[in-house]
């Protein structure tokens, strides 16, 4: 795999990250259109049930917080299983160390946090919801120090403070096609065909470009709060441009980092943090054996 | 100290005590944890609705009695108006008959049984599990205060 192919998967994490390795497009305005694709995906009676049921309880409906927390774990087996855990405890400490210390600073430090690096050379993150947060080797191959780990962390983790994985799903209407449905395996296949038509599309698609935004904007306030330096975000993002310059992939339909690096750089003017905030190169190289 | 002095100390004592107690609800689900800090164990979770008993408040973190269980929560986790449980969708009734492949603690039903007909391994899910027991809250103190990670100060 060159290295230009690299970094352009590398955003992945930021443009197509899981909150529920699920995403929605961001033009999914008609809830209609969406509704249809839903019961064809699952097809069959059930299918025509799920169809059926999602505009009459779409809008009604919340996700509750054990809904929640089956989706997060669905998602951290589904990614896990695709790539083990790394077999390196010094690199998934500092790893949690991080993703703690943010949390920490976040508006749930009492969450479900559970931080870890799994063994791909793919450049991507995914989080689940309830809280889960995978990174890849080779993302943070990719890294320089502290300061953009937790950029990356505090991008994730804003996607879960968020809920943008069960927005996605509620914007779908799954969560209320899963409540249609009343029988136990009715609704476990309901959930998992569900669940793996969600898992196809992030591999393709990605957050709503105001998701992402959103998760930019609140990953430099909980930097600042927290008391890392947001600038490593933002050069981080910026190498990313860089590598992206001229490409037409997967990209094209998702805001490329050109623009997030823009808004990423107002967002931390705009702030006026009053200190740097940490970097710690020399600590991020000791704990990632580079 | 003679009888006569201790029993209305020990009255003055519960009088305190209760004043101070403060009934609450949970609003979001929680790990209650042995220390006020994300790194701390858990020591029970709690869930939307529940309703608890505040004994300490220490900042951002309040100290909490459930059940008899005490342990700490984000004070941004509970609500002094009274909160309603939520009403599942996914896992609601029938936990029993989903519940063969919940190998995992806390592991919700469907996910388990969705892991048995996908078949995931729920071996990173229990290693991330651990590696998070591997983390103290000692150690989460110690790494910030090796990189100065200092919050700003509010303005």
């Amino acid at each position: 795999m060159n290295s230009k192919f690299k970094n352009l998967k590398f955003i992945a994490p930021f443009i197509v990250t899981a909150a529920l390795l699920v995403t929605v497009p961001y033009n999914m305005g008609g809830c209609a259109a969406v509704t249809s694709q839903i019961g064809e995906a699952v097809g069959g009676k059930q299918g025509a049930a799920i169809g059926n049921s999602v505009g009459k309880l779409a809008e009604n409906e919340s996700i509750s917080e054990k809904d929640e927390q089956a989706m997060g774990e669905s998602v951290a087996m589904t990614v896990t299983t695709r790539y083990p855990i790394v077999k390196d405890q010094k690199l998934n400490q500092y790893v949690t160390l991080v993703g703690l210390t943010l949390a920490n600073a976040s508006r749930r430090p009492d969450g479900n946090w559970l931080f870890a690096v799994v063994d791909t050379d793919e450049v991507n993150a995914f989080s689940g919801p309830d809280g889960y947060v995978l990174v890849t080797r080779g993302l943070i191959r990719q890294l320089r120090d502290e300061s953009e780990l937790a950029g990356v962390l505090a991008h994730e983790m804003s996607h879960v403070l968020d809920k943008h994985g069960l927005a996605a799903v509620k914007q779908a209407g799954r969560a209320s096609a899963l409540a249609s449905l009343t029988k136990v395996d009715e609704r476990l296949s309901a959930f998992s065909q569900v669940t793996d038509s969600l898992t196809d599309t992030i591999l393709v698609k990605g957050y709503g470009r105001d998701q992402e935004d959103q998760a930019d904007a609140d990953a430099v306030k909980l930097l600042i709060s927290t008391g890392y330096d947001p600038r490593g975000y933002l050069q981080f993002i910026q190498r990313t441009a860089k590598e992206q310059h001229g490409s037409t992939s997967i990209m094209s339909t998702h805001p490329g980092a050109s623009d997030r690096a823009v808004k990423i750089r107002k967002r931390i003017d705009d702030s006026k943090a009053l200190t740097q905030g940490a970097v710690l190169r020399e600590r991020f190289e000791a704990n990632t054996k580079r | 100290m003679t009888r006569r002095r201790i029993l209305p100390a020990i009255l003055l004592a519960a009088l305190a005590t209760s004043a101070q107690a403060e009934d609450v609800w949970i609003k979001r689900s929680a790990d209650v944890r042995n220390d006020p800090s994300a790194a701390g164990d858990l020591v029970v979770p709690v869930t939307k609705g529940q309703r608890v008993h505040v004994l300490e408040r220490n900042g951002s973190w309040v100290n909490i009695d459930v059940n008899g269980k005490t342990g700490w929560v984000s004070a941004d986790s509970i609500s002094t108006r009274e909160v309603k449980a939520d009403t599942d969708l996914i896992g609601r009734g029938s936990g029993a008959e989903m519940s063969s492949g919940a190998a995992i603690k806390g592991l919700q039903p469907i996910a388990g049984d969705y892991a048995e007909k996908r078949s995931l391994s729920k071996a990173g899910l229990n290693e991330m599990l651990a590696l998070k027991k591997t983390v103290t809250p000692k150690m989460l103190k110690d790494f910030v205060a090796e990189g100065s990670i200092e919050r700003p100060a509010r303005r």
